[in-house]
Parts: C-alpha cells; sequence; structure tokens
C-alpha cells in the first residue's frame, strides 16, 4: 500500500509526464539553421552558385539574398533573391542555385515569423570572379601543388556534388582520385556538361565503375566540357583544359543578336504632315464656319484623338522573345535560355521561371521566376540557369545527325561553311561549299567555337555540335 | 440677353485677328515641340508627350490668364465669350496631346491630359480676371502685357520654392498631382459662378 505521501509526488510525476509529452518537444526544441552559399562559402561572382539552406524545427521561414550592384555614382541597385521554405518541425533542407553577381555589398537572412535565424554579409573584398577546382578525395594535399598557384581549390566529398546542371556554373575542373565514398554518376555528368572538365586520376575502385563507364577512352566530350582519364603525373595538365568553350562569351552573343527592338512607330514627317493637315481644317472651321465651324472642329477633334490613338497605340505593350543555345558533344547538351523582354509603359516584368539579369539593374528572383521593374521604353536581357539535355545536332563519325523531330535550318560547319537544311531524323555529310550570307546571330558565335563544329537553327533556337575530338 | 445673342458674341470673339493668331502661334508651337521630340533625345524612345503635354499647359495657361486678365474690365458677356474660346482651344489642342500620349507612353494616365488642361483654362481665367481687376485698381492695365507673364512665372518660382506641385504648369502637365485637381476644380467652378451668375440675373430681369 502507498503511503498518502507518496500520491502527491505520483499525480506530479504523471502530470510532468503528460506535459512534456503534449508541449515538451516544442518548447525544448530550439530552432536551428545553416546556410551554405557557394562550395562551402566558396563565391564564384557572376556565375549561377549553389546555396543550401538547413532548419530545424523553425517553422515556416523565408530565405533572402539582398545584393547591391550599385557604385557611388549609380547609388544603390538592389538585386533580391528569396525564397520561402515549408514550416514543419524535425528538419527542413532547402537547395537552389542562384546566380551571383559581382556585388558591393551582399547581405542573406534566414528568418521565421518568430525570429531571425541566421543571416550574414559579404563585403566588395569577398567577390572572386575565378572559377573553382574541386578535388573529390581524402588526399587533397596531394593534387593541391600540381593545380596552378593561383587556383581556388576545394576539397569534397563524392555524395556532396550535386546533380543539378547550373552547380557547377563555376565549377573549372573536378579531380576524383577514388579516395572517397563516390559521387553519383548524374552528378559527374552534369558537371562535364556544364563545362567542367572532370578528371579521373589512376584506377579508380569497384565502387567508381558506374562513372568510369562514362569515361571509355582517354578523353570523353561531353555536352560543354568533358570527362579525363588521367595517371597521377598528368594531373598538372588538366586545369588548362576547362571548358572546350567559353559559355559566358556565347551566352552573351546570344543575348546581343536576340535584343528586342522597340516596334517602329511613324516617322517625324508623317506625323508632321498630319498635324499640320488637322490644324489648318480647324483654323479654317473656326475662322470662316461661325458656330457650324465650332461644331466641325470639335467633330474633327474627336475623330482625330481616336485616328491618332488607335493608329499610334500598338495592341501589344511587352514583348518577350526567348532563344535558347544548346551546345552538345557526346549525346548530351548544355542548354542556356536567355529571354529578351521589351516595354513600351513602364512596368514590372516578370518570367515564371528562374532567371537573372544580365545587365546591372533590379530585380527579385525566386524559384520560381523573377520579377523586373523596368522603365519606359526599357528592355531588359534575362538569362537562365544552364541545363542539360538531350544532343539533337550530333557528330556520328562525319556524318551529321538531326535527332530532333523537326527540320534543322541553316546548317553551318565552321571552316567548311553553309550546308543547308537537315531533315528529322536525317543526316548529312558536310563538303566545303562557298560561303554565303550567314545568319546575323552566327557571326557572333562563330568567333568563340573551334573549327568543325556545326551551327543549326531550330525556330530561334541555336543548336551546336561540338567536333569530337577535343582540341587542345 | 439670349443663348443665341451670346453665341454671337462668340463667333465674333472667334474671328477676332488677335485670337486666331494665338490659336495658329499655339499649334505652330506645338507642332515644333513633335517635331523635335518624336524621336526622342536618344533616338531610341518616343519622348513627344513629354514635351507636348507642358507646352500645351503652359499655352493655355498663358492664354487664360492673359484674356482673363485683358476682359476683366469688359462686360460679362464679352467675358464669357473669352472664357469659351480658352475651352475651344485647350479641346481642339487635345488631338496633339493624345496623339503624343499614344506613341510616348508615359506613366501618366491620358485623362490627366484631357482633364487638367481644361480645369486650369478655366481656373487660370479666373485668376486672370482678378489680376486684371487688381491692375485697374492700381492705375497698371498698361503693363498688363508684362504682368501676365511676369505672375504666371512667379506663381512657378513660388510653387517651385515652396515645392507644393500645385502652380507649376510644367510639373502638373506631366504628373498627376491631386492636390492641384482639387484646387483648379474649385477656382475653376468659382470661376465658372462668376461667369454665368451675370447672365443667369439678367435673364431672370427679363423673365420677369
Amino acid at each position: 500500500m502507498v503511503r498518502p505521501l507518496v500520491w502527491p509526488i505520483v499525480w506530479a510525476a504523471v502530470l510532468a509526464t503528460a506535459w512534456l509529452g503534449a508541449f515538451g518537444s516544442t518548447a525544448l526544441a530550439q530552432p536551428q539553421a545553416e546556410v551554405v552559399l557557394g562550395y562551402g562559402g566558396a563565391i564564384v561572382a557572376d556565375r549561377w552558385n549553389p546555396i543550401r539552406v538547413t532548419a530545424r524545427n523553425a517553422g515556416p521561414a523565408v530565405f533572402e539574398i539582398t545584393i547591391d550592384r550599385g557604385s557611388l555614382r549609380q547609388g544603390e541597385i538592389p538585386y533580391r533573391y528569396r525564397a520561402e521554405l515549408p514550416g514543419g518541425s524535425g528538419l527542413v533542407s532547402f537547395a537552389d542555385d542562384v546566380y551571383l553577381p559581382a556585388w558591393r555589398t551582399l547581405q542573406w537572412r534566414l528568418s521565421s515569423e518568430e525570429r531571425l535565424l541566421a543571416s550574414g554579409s559579404l563585403s566588395s573584398r569577398d567577390v572572386d570572379t575565378r572559377q573553382l577546382h574541386l578535388v573529390v578525395s581524402q588526399r587533397a594535399g596531394t593534387w593541391r601543388p600540381l593545380l596552378p598557384p593561383d587556383s581556388r581549390v576545394l576539397e569534397r566529398n563524392g555524395p556532396d556534388l550535386s546533380s543539378r546542371a547550373a552547380a557547377y556554373d563555376g565549377v573549372a575542373t573536378i579531380l576524383i582520385d577514388g579516395t572517397t565514398a563516390p559521387p553519383r554518376p548524374e552528378a559527374v555528368l552534369a558537371a562535364a556538361a556544364t563545362g567542367a572538365t572532370v578528371a579521373l586520376v589512376g584506377d579508380l575502385p569497384n565502387g567508381y565503375a558506374d562513372i568510369t563507364l562514362l569515361a571509355a577512352d582517354q578523353r570523353n566530350p561531353y555536352g560543354n566540357g568533358m570527362i579525363l582519364r588521367v595517371e597521377p603525373g598528368g594531373v598538372a595538365g588538366i586545369a588548362g583544359d576547362g571548358a572546350r568553350i567559353d559559355p559566358v562569351a556565347l551566352q552573351g552573343a546570344l543575348a546581343e543578336s536576340s535584343a528586342l527592338e522597340p516596334p517602329a512607330t511613324l516617322g517625324t514627317g508623317t506625323i508632321l504632315l498630319v498635324g499640320a493637315a488637322y490644324v489648318l481644317a480647324v483654323m479654317l472651321a473656326l475662322r470662316f464656319g461661325r458656330l457650324p465651324g465650332v461644331a466641325a472642329a470639335l467633330m474633327l477633334a474627336v475623330i482625330t484623338s481616336v485616328a491618332a490613338w488607335s493608329a499610334l497605340r500598338p495592341d501589344r505593350v511587352s514583348f518577350e522573345a526567348t532563344s535558347t543555345l544548346s551546345v552538345g558533344a557526346g549525346g548530351i547538351a548544355r542548354v542556356a535560355s536567355v529571354s529578351s523582354v521589351l516595354t513600351l509603359p513602364a512596368a514590372e516584368v516578370s518570367i515564371e521561371s528562374p532567371a537573372a539579369p544580365l545587365d546591372v539593374r533590379s530585380a527579385v528572383s525566386s524559384p520560381e521566376g523573377i520579377v523586373v521593374p523596368l522603365g519606359r521604353w526599357e528592355s531588359a536581357t534575362l538569362v537562365a540557369p544552364p541545363r542539360i539535355a538531350t544532343q539533337l545536332l550530333a557528330w556520328r563519325g562525319a556524318e551529321l545527325a538531326n535527332d530532333s523531330s523537326g527540320t534543322l535550318t541553316n546548317v553551318y560547319v565552321v571552316g567548311m561553311g553553309p550546308q543547308g537544311s537537315l531533315d528529322a531524323g536525317g543526316r548529312l555529310t558536310p563538303a566545303a561549299g562557298e560561303e554565303s550570307a550567314l545568319p546575323e546571330l552566327y557571326r557572333g558565335l562563330m568567333a568563340h567555337l573551334p573549327p568543325g563544329s556545326a551551327l543549326a537553327q531550330s525556330g530561334g533556337d541555336v543548336l551546336i555540335a561540338l567536333p569530337p575530338g577535343a582540341p587542345s | 440677353m439670349s443663348l443665341a445673342e451670346l453665341g454671337r458674341q462668340f463667333e465674333r470673339r472667334l474671328v477676332q485677328p488677335d485670337y486666331t493668331q494665338l490659336l495658329a502661334l499655339f499649334f505652330g508651337v506645338l507642332l515644333f515641340v513633335i517635331a523635335t521630340r518624336w524621336t526622342g533625345l536618344d533616338a531610341s524612345m518616343n519622348d513627344s508627350w513629354f514635351g507636348v503635354a507642358p507646352a500645351r499647359l503652359v499655352g493655355i495657361a498663358l492664354l487664360a490668364f492673359g484674356y482673363g486678365a485683358a476682359f476683366s474690365e469688359r462686360p460679362w458677356s464679352h467675358r464669357l465669350a473669352a472664357a469659351g474660346t480658352v475651352v475651344l482651344a485647350a479641346v481642339v489642342t487635345a488631338p496633339l496631346e493624345l496623339a503624343t500620349h499614344a506613341a510616348s507612353h508615359p506613366a501618366t494616365p491620358v485623362w490627366w491630359g484631357l482633364a487638367v488642361p481644361l480645369l486650369d483654362g478655366v481656373a487660370y481665367f479666373g485668376l486672370g480676371v482678378v489680376v486684371g481687376r487688381a491692375a485697374a485698381l492700381l492705375r497698371l492695365r498698361s503693363i498688363l502685357p508684362l504682368l501676365v507673364p511676369a505672375v504666371l512665372v512667379g506663381m512657378i518660382w513660388l510653387d517651385v520654392e515652396l515645392g507644393f506641385g500645385l502652380l507649376n504648369p510644367l510639373t502638373t502637365a506631366t504628373t498627376v498631382a491631386p492636390a492641384h485637381l482639387v484646387m483648379a476644380a474649385v477656382v475653376a467652378a468659382v470661376t465658372v459662378g462668376a461667369l454665368v451668375r451675370p447672365w443667369a440675373m439678367a435673364t431672370e430681369e427679363v423673365g420677369s
């Protein structure tokens, strides 16, 4: 039998247990958050960078990056990235790729409704546009001296490599020596296709079988990059390989050619002629028409107003054009999209897909899209994060193959000249031909392409097949 | 005085050389502004409305102010006819502003460019009458041609100095300013009341 003095203690224990069970997990759990910009904090300015936000017991939260792109002369030009994180107890992880232009100041914060969970800032001294060299190794110290002395070398674990193509926009090389857990093959392929040179050093362990399958030869071009097989002694040479062509230069050429022009309006002479005729008619009506002349002048004013409005006000006041550039090799292509937007009245233009402005201007971006405030008659060029897709124009030996479902036009091979059109599923053997008028777009692109590159157009999109042999 | 007599008075005012010449000059100035601004200063955009709208509002203000001052001592029917010609000038110049608005795509709504010159025309006419009467009281009517633009410039200067955005036609033409609209509407209503009241009284007298 329990003594009476013990009962209050028992009841107190029961109540305390019940309270802890009901509310304890919430009351005792402190929100925790971690934000990683770039690769372990290493950001490549003017490139797409991976970000990772991890929050525990934080509830719904908002992650914001605010970049001031202005200068002392221009004042503040804010560029914001904003992402809403889902709530809930436990661990919430969010990853995305964000275009981080060179900044005057960069501030980031993660906040829930109740509190600030994490924040940080970077100054202009932290801006670094040099691309990264990732070493997937436990013996990074062995390889570091073999890479260029001024390069940014980072040690990574294999499974940490992302499968998102845009995460490798700022990566020049990835060196894999098989001493860590293997990365996913799709991550390696995404890195190579985006433009990185992936070097597999020496004989890799059996766990890397899927990755070594991607490197059947010494040099294996994929998209805009390649996967190399090198011996430990050859590591010193890989840093120079880099992307086969400069994707930023190609993107610039594409943006330049796809810039929108304002719609043509009536010439000055025409508007003056019409205006003078109207003035003459009104003056005559008022001078000689007496009161009926006044009525006629008023009618003429109304008719002229309606006619002028409908003639000079276009049906569309905002314009958007998107071009994609696909650079392919090895059956896979790096696809870059450039959108040009133009608005006649001042407006906030929004695009419902991730993008970043190419020039220095205010914008608010998010994982869902971007909003760009534009002044009247102003245009902006927006670039989407690079992605990978199936290669549609490809070299098959000495033949060019069209693997798309539509006809490719303006086929051109650098060094051989125009080749006409290529039907869906068709092939052609390029032959040296006479130079003819090139599409305007090709002129800007060709300066950056190696001999043997094939170009073709599918609507407003441009497909490039890099030559099978990688130029050194 | 009947409506028909008032109409005849209006007709006589319309064909006066001063009105015809001033209206022609006004049109000429607007066409000149269109010619110089149609393709924009950097030829990449159409900026014409930003030149035409202030020029039109300043022109209407000068015309209204001048006629108000000049007709302040004349019979009420003459004043009413003169005010009518100012409103007519505002209406017949509207298509030029509408055309440039359509081509320039400014953020200012199109109704602003239609409503404000009409209201300002009547309001400035009323202010002109007041200035004309004051000049007559001070025996300064001989300097009215100088006084009219001087008072208008003084109002613009005062507006800029105080930062009101109430009286300056150069800025109120292109920017929606509710305070200016209210002020112009009130002054225009008082002016219309003052202009129409003698006619209403005369009509009542004839009726009784």
